[in-house]
């Protein structure tokens, strides 16, 4: 009986040994798709489209650290002690702020997806003609738009920033190079969004479910920024813009809001949940109760007065108050100042702040906090109630067509046309009820755009290094300290908040690269002159 | 043989039954060495005091003895004594009139240390002919006494060469375990193997032995599995013969636990006029909120806030045997409940196992055994690491005058719900009791494991065979409610129901055949065996967010408002792994010994042409104490060894590498309201050639034993190089948009000299082990791209890259620390403008008076990373243990001391609490020693609300501490009772753990594991325990 027993296991094991073959264990996995079927039909091609926004939801991009280099205006200050925030608004950052570098790899990670989706849209052979143009379309503005972003912010005249396109044979091969000069970049960014904008479906045709996807005035509004741009160095590129302002008015249908019950109101209704897809929609970052962009909150006052996470940063001056004429309705419908009345969580609130460092704070994006009752913000169904990500149900406006009709008016200035550029310019003072200007000059096109787009995503501080106004960056800035800060009817004293600074236009044109990156580059890149 | 030793035993049964009548007053017995060999010629000696009987004489050829004629009375003692095998004597046995006395007696081999069988991969070998690093650990039976519930805790600081660092004091995390240093870039686990069956689930109060093979050569048989780190076997308690009759076996202790050495949080009074200075020292003009006049409420203490979240934690464990068998068949029963508890609140494990072993003889060649097992764990956690809201950091971040509890019995915030006007001073601090609190995880899972064995001896002479089969299930259920949290601090107003459950499998069938004869002077083996394996995981998690009712019966789906916020998550994995081994030795004359074995292992992971890799080893050793030249009467043993081998590691390469799969991902910018959408892309770039990451090993050894064992040595000398590093490709700018592909490349050595020794004796009555050993290790990088600036970035950082400071070059240590070196603090502004560079411009142009001085290394007039030095590393430079034994009378004591050196750590915690620009958090209380123009001796730099000069963040050695340590670890003191009743044994004992802490460290506990980063970690606490053990 042994025997057999015997012979049994070792004729299983042996047939055990034959079933051990190299295929056995080739299991293969489940799930996620491979990376070879991602263009092959519409369905999963709607995701690999998707992929190109996913880091517009980021904290690292436009929901907060992107604006840190923008802060660097005159408009406002850090708002809480936050030294790596207070070392670039100073220009004695290193470029490893988390701030920065974070906001620099998102932007290229979100440039690389732009990148494949390009060719393998482009390589797909079975998906429809409007499909791949729309889907085309939204990745060649994608790549322009995030190529725009790393350009103008660590481009200099003399160092492009790096850069290599997917239908280059060394994409991928290679650590993408630095290209010659900034004005390099933008021509290809122009490239891509003249692309884009030939392919791309006009916004009037995308339902509630295409909302938020590129559009064909959004690559002709970038073009726009993009020339303005690179017209510092090129001012010959300021004659291709009126055109293009043109055709976003008139081929894309884009216009101010304007015909409500009074020009404050017409101003108001632009920062209006219900007007995120108004007609002066250009392109924002779609938000809502989950997610989206989560700078609105990070403007709310520090823990929201006890309510809600707020996180108190970004705080406007007195000299960005001043700037506006006394009967410009912007002024308050931008800046919260003590005393200010405003609906919070269903219950009326007189401004007032225990943490504002200037004693203002930013009003254009409150009026989501309006909804909800007797000050509960669980009441309140336009916000997350994550305060760990306060967005809200109003999308942030990174380009609106008031920024294009200025455009306008800044190109023909500079082209010598200012009889011209006073259509444009007077459009936008018409709207809020302000006289217009017969013959604009470029200190009037400076004064209509900040005080039109101030607090937003437009960059003032870009704006002041291509015009070089190095003696308003360098100004001290100043902010109302109250005597009583629970008071909202407290009396104060304007005060230096944020002691002169010291730009210097030979070394801070554009911001420094992170070291990081540039060791792990062997050798390849070079810190942006000046650092 | 073995036929008939059964046949000897049934008839001996028979015998001893059919003679109980006739042979009244007669005592017989049966005697056996411990491979249940029956023993010829052994002496036995028959005594009592009380009646003055004696009686000797001496076992048959069948190992049976019988004394007649012995007189009624109790108190009968049995002497049994060989040559070469250590006396036995047993007493109390008691003669009824027309009564009989029978016994069954294993008598174990004299010099039992060196003779003992230490078990090794695939086989098991006698320790005095070992060629290989192969280390037993010592005191096993003291060790399961003291209160730590995990082999980890157990082997901590006992074998050299073996770095054992608790992960802090979390009751649901074991400490990690590097063999012989850290060769690689992603996770070394080491692999346990226990009763042959690697990654099986155990008992630890079960555990018999613990072997560990350090060197390659001795790990190199269980080839890509050994984790490149090294194999720990185990071997369990298994079912005996008990001749029919059980045994039941009781241990367990209770002990009580408490952390020390805690860090405390400003007063509220305090609080304010650090704050008040704060801005002060800043030129701001200190906030209304912290003016005692306009905001009285927050000047009042109500709160110890480190003391709310500790508590005396109980750590118990409960273990019951039962055995009972006959040499045919027997059984083993083992139950086992324990209990750990943290010293903060609301965290535990729980473990409770059963166990059923059988081993059935069907014929002397023919056996098998059957185990199986069944465990469920029950845990809960905390996390302690995070620079934001960590739980002891939360404990020191919230104000004082906050209460834990408002009186409504709502968890409290940082201030009052009605009294928000000044709740802007606080930042966004979370009360770390209701943290705990709220925890009310249900995280249980169950492991049952089934293992079958079949053993086939003298299939022809010498050749033996077995298979054994084994599978492992896995189950587990999370359910997890986070409720709202509203109170003012941090407030969350999402409530959310997680679920996740996994169903997870793996079996491992292994057919290995043994070859072994001695002819004339020659010793043969050989070993062949085939491995297949599989491991799965199925499950699935799904959560919801919105409920209106949080009570507890309130938390379920149905009553959930939002499904859509987080998606449903699947999966679906199988991974399989084929492996064939084989070993040779040979030795002659019990002088010279040789090993070569071969292991071929094929993973399914990888691409294909990529999948297998052939890894070897060898050892050799020469026992000069058995050449006939030598004639040392004091050295029982010398013998050299050496050895090489080579192990595979494939821990950091995901299932299915070779089928590069998309990343999902989700956006909200695409649809009105910014719905989830998802997203795919390919997130990593892919190397279809990637392989085997591998180790080699060389080691040389010497082993000695002394003066008849009373003095033993074992010293080692070893260089591992671990080559091919997987890694992600290092130079690769995140210009590249996607995560760098994983190559094989770099390498890292590890070398170090081990020394272990063991002193025996007695004194008097007195028995006494002294045993100690100590162990260096010298870890470099090697080769990282082939240039001398190589280095590997290491991103872990400190509150979300506020602090990266690791980084790995060539000719340092792994994971070394990389920091801006400090001279201490400038004490003058002039002192801080007069330090120049070069040019003569400032080097610190932010500096004044009370910052920190940052020394430029590099001479460019300018702090930067360029300046950055490295400055050593978290792992030990060298580790030691130092145990004694003592025996008197009826009372045992065993102390233990354990330490480590050459450890730095990086007390990151100093960043959050120390830091005056960290806005609206309450702080340590040793910053109120911080530099003052009137305290000018402190090492704290100045207290100001803007941190300019990047004192706090510059990730400079102001961080880095000594991490040395010595610990009284244990003390053991117990007593062993007088026989109770018949056949009742009661040990009794009382033991300690982590009595006194020797360190320079000024953070809770040295020991905070991982990578040194110490941002509050949960510390190590002080055991006091009981416990006894009852045998009947």
């Amino acid at each position: 009986m042994n025997r057999t027993i015997l012979n049994c296991f070792l004729i299983l094991s042996v047939l055990g040994l034959g079933s051990c073959s190299k295929n056995w264990v080739d299991t293969k996995p489940n799930g996620t798709a491979s990376s070879a079927y991602l263009w092959d039909n519409e369905a999963d091609a709607t995701k690999g489209t998707a992929a190109l926004y996913v880091a517009m939801k980021d904290e690292p991009t436009w929901g907060r650290n992107l604006f840190w280099m923008q802060n660097a205006s005159d408009d406002l200050i850090v708002g809480r002690p936050k030294p790596a925030a207070e070392n670039i608004k100073n220009f004695v950052c290193t470029g490893n702020e988390d701030y920065m570098a974070g906001g620099w790899s998102d932007l290229y990670s979100m440039l690389s997806k732009a990148n494949e989706a390009v060719v393998g849209i482009k390589a797909s052979t079975s998906l429809s003609a409007d499909f791949k143009n729309r889907s085309l379309g939204e990745a060649y503005f994608i790549r322009g738009f995030t190529h725009f972003w790393i350009a103008y912010l660590w481009g200099h005249k003399n160092q492009g920033v790096p850069y290599d396109s997917a239908e280059d044979a060394h994409y991928g091969l290679r650590i993408a190079p630095q290209l010659p000069s900034v004005t390099d970049d933008y021509a290809v960014i122009a490239a891509d969004l003249q692309r884009a904008a030939d392919l791309l479906p006009l916004f009037s045709t995308y339902g509630d479910a295409d909302k938020g996807r590129a559009h064909k005035a959004a690559a002709l509004g970038y073009l726009v920024k993009t020339y303005a741009y690179w017209a510092q160095y090129d001012p010959t590129k300021w004659a291709l813009i009126p055109d293009l302002c043109d055709r976003i008015k008139n081929e894309c249908g884009r216009a101010l809001i304007t015909g409500t019950a009074s020009p404050a109101d017409n101003y108001k209704a632009v920062f209006k949940i219900a007007n995120n897809w108004s007609s002066e929609y250009i392109w924002s970052v779609t938000s809502g109760t989950q997610g989206g962009s989560e700078f609105v909150g990070v403007v709310l006052e520090n823990t929201g007065w006890g309510l809600y996470n707020g996180w108190g940063y970004f705080q406007p001056t007195e000299e960005l108050y001043d700037e506006y004429e006394a009967t410009d309705p912007r002024r308050e419908a931008t800046i919260l100042k003590f005393g200010d009345q405003f609906t919070y969580f269903g219950q009326n609130r007189s401004y007032y702040s225990t943490n504002s460092l200037s004693g203002f704070q930013i009003n254009k994006y409150m009026e989501p906090y309006s909804y909800g009752t007797n000050g509960d913000a669980s009441t309140n169904p336009m916000i997350n109630q994550d305060g760990n990500y306060p967005t809200t149900r109003l999308n942030l406006p990174l380009m609106r067509y008031a920024e294009i009709l200025l455009f306008k008016a800044e190109a023909l200035i500079q082209q010598g046309k200012s009889a011209d550029a006073a259509a444009p310019l007077n459009e936008v003072r018409a709207r809020v009820g302000l006289t217009p200007i017969a013959s604009p000059t470029m200190a009037d096109l400076k004064h209509e755009r900040r005080c039109e787009l101030a607090c937003e995503w437009t960059d003032r501080f870009e704006d002041l290094k291509r015009w070089g106004d190095v003696a308003t960056i360098n100004a001290p800035l100043h902010g109302r300290i109250h005597a009583t800060k629970t008071d909202p009817a407290s009396g104060y004293t304007i005060q230096e908040v944020w002691p002169a600074r010291h730009f210097d236009p030979a070394k801070h044109m554009a911001w420094p690269i992170n070291p990081d990156e540039i060791s792990l580059s062997n050798g390849v890149y070079k810190q942006t002159p000046g650092w | 043989m073995n036929r008939m030793l059964t046949w000897v035993l049934l008839l001996l049964a028979c015998s001893l039954q059919a003679l109980a009548q006739p042979a009244a007053n007669m005592a017989t017995g049966i005697v056996k060495n411990d491979k249940g060999e029956a023993l010829e010629g052994v002496t036995v000696r028959l005594d009592n005091a009380s009646n003055a009987f004696k009686s000797t004489t001496t076992t048959n050829s069948k190992g049976i003895f019988s004394i007649a004629n012995v007189p009624a009375g109790s108190n009968y003692r049995f002497i049994l004594s060989s040559i070469g095998y250590d006396n036995d004597t047993l007493s109390g046995y008691e003669m009824k009139e027309n009564g009989r006395i029978s016994l069954s007696v294993i008598l174990q081999n004299k010099n039992s240390a060196l003779d003992k069988v230490v078990v090794i991969g695939y086989g098991a070998v006698r320790k005095k002919d070992l060629s290989a690093a192969v280390a037993e650990v010592p005191d096993m039976d003291q060790i399961k006494e003291r209160p730590v519930l995990d082999v980890a805790n157990m082997i901590q600081g006992k074998v050299p060469g073996v770095t054992v660092v608790s992960e802090g004091g979390h009751p649901d995390k074991t400490p990690n375990i590097v063999i012989r240093g850290k060769g690689s870039q992603g996770p070394e686990d080491v692999l346990f193997v226990v009763d042959g069956v690697p990654n099986a689930p155990y008992n630890p109060a079960d555990v018999v032995s613990v072997t560990i093979l350090k060197d390659a050569a001795s790990a190199a048989i269980y080839g890509a599995f050994s984790g490149s780190a090294g194999v720990i076997l185990i071997t369990t308690r298994q079912a005996q013969s008990t001749q029919g009759k059980p045994s039941i076996e009781y241990s367990g202790f209770v002990g009580a636990k408490n952390a020390w050495r805690l860090p405390q949080s400003l007063t509220a009074e305090k609080t304010a006029q650090v704050a008040n200075l704060a801005y002060t020292n800043a030129g701001l003009t200190p906030l209304d909120g912290w003016d005692a006049t306009k905001n009285p409420y927050d000047q009042v203490t109500r709160t110890d806030w480190v003391h709310s979240i500790f508590r005396t934690g109980l750590v118990q464990r409960h273990n019951i045997v039962i055995n009972s068998g006959t040499e045919k068949f027997s059984t083993l029963f083992a139950g086992r409940y324990e209990e750990n508890q943290g010293t903060l609140l609301n965290t535990y494990s729980k473990n409770i196992s059963g166990r059923f072993n059988a081993s059935y003889t069907f014929s002397p060649k023919i056996k098998f055994r059957q185990d199986v097992f069944l465990n469920n764990n029950d845990n809960r956690g905390t996390s302690t690491e995070s620079g934001y809201d960590g739980t002891i950091l939360s404990a020191i971040y919230m104000p004082r005058s906050a209460t834990v509890y408002y009186p409504d019995g709502t968890f409290g915030g940082t201030v009052p719900r009605d009294s928000l006007t000044y709740a802007g001073i606080h930042g966004d601090a979370v009360n770390p009791v209701a943290t705990l609190l709220r925890n009310k995880p249900y995280n249980k899972s169950t492991d049952m494991q089934s293992v079958s064995e079949l053993r086939i001896a003298n299939v022809i002479t010498g050749l033996s065979f077995f298979t054994r089969f084994s599978y492992r299930q896995g189950s587990s259920l999370y359910k997890n409610f986070t409720p709202k949290r509203t109170e003012p601090g941090k407030p969350n107003n999402n409530n959310e129901l997680d679920y996740t459950t996994h169903k997870t499998h793996s079996w491992i069938w292994e057919n290995t055949a043994n070859y072994n004869r001695n002819i004339g002077r020659h010793s043969i083996g050989a070993m062949a065996s085939t491995t297949s394996q599989e491991v799965a995981d199925m499950g699935f998690s799904a959560s919801a967010k919105t409920f209106d009712n949080e009570a507890n019966w309130a938390q379920f789906f149905v009553n959930a408002g939002d499904f859509t916020a987080i998606n449903p998550n699947d999966w679906d994995t199988k991974d399989r792994n084929t492996s064939y081994v084989g070993r040779l030795s040979y030795s002659w004359a019990d002088r010279y010994f040789l090993t070569g074995s071969y292991r071929y292992d094929i993973a399914g992971r990888l691409a294909p042409g990529h999948r297998g890799k052939g890894l070897p080893g060898a050892t050799a050793a020469w026992k000069i104490s058995s050449e006939p030249f030598f004639n040392v009467p004091v050295v029982d043993l010398l013998k050299i060894r050496a050895s090489w081998g080579r192990i595979g590691n494939l821990g950091s390469i995901g299932y299915y590498y070779g089928y590069p799969t998309l990343t999902s991902d989700y956006t909200y910018q695409v649809g009105d309201a910014a719905p989830h959408t998802p997203a795919f892309y390919m997130a990593q770039a892919t190397n279809p050639n990637l392989t085997w990451e591998t180790s080699e090993q060389k080691d040389l050894g010497l082993d000695i034993s002394l003066f008849k064992e009373r003095l033993l040595f074992t010293v080692d000398y070893f260089n591992k190089l671990t080559y091919d590093l997987i890694q992600q490709l290092p130079n690769w700018p995140s210009t590249m948009g996607l995560n760098p592909p994983y190559i094989n490349q770099g390498k890292i050595r590890n070398s170090g000299i081990e020394l272990s020794a063991v002193l025996k004796g007695t004194a008097g009555r007195l028995a006494y082990e002294v045993s100690g050993n100590i162990a260096t290790l010298k870890n470099r990088v090697e080769y990282i791209n082939g240039k001398p600036d190589g280095y590997w970035a290491h991103g872990d950082s400190w509150r979300n890259g506020s602090l990266t400071p690791y980084r790995s070059t060539v000719g340092q240590p792994y994971y070394s620390y990389w920091l801006v070196k400090s001279a201490g603090i400038f004490q003058t502004d002039k002192e801080a403008q007069d330090y120049v560079g070069p040019n003569g411009t400032r080097i610190q142009p932010n500096a004044k008076a009370g910052d920190l001085k940052f020394i430029d290394q590099n001479h460019d007039g300018k702090i930067t990373d360029s300046d950055r030095v490295y400055m050593g590393s978290a792992a030990p430079k060298f580790t030691y243990g130092f145990t004694v034994n003592l025996q008197w009378h009826r009372f045992d004591l065993s102390m233990f001391l354990q330490g480590v050196g050459g450890v730095k750590l990086f007390h990151a915690f100093k960043e959050s609490t120390l830091n005056g620009s960290e806005q609206g958090y309450n702080r340590w209380d040793k910053i109120l020693e911080a530099w003052s123009p009137t305290n000018t001796h402190s090492t704290i730099p100045i207290i100001s609300a803007s941190d300019h000069n990047n004192n706090f963040g510059t990730a400079s050695d102001w961080y880095l501490e000594n991490g040395d340590y010595l610990r009284v670890k244990s003390l053991v003191i117990g007593y062993n009772f007088p026989q109770l009743l018949k056949n009742c044994n009661l040990r009794v004992y009382v033991s300690g753990d982590n009595l006194l802490t020797f360190t320079h460290y000024s953070g809770m506990d040295p020991e905070v594991g991982g990578i040194g980063l110490d941002g509050g970690q949960f510390p190590v606490s002080r055991i006091y325990a009981a416990g006894v053990k009852l045998t009947f």
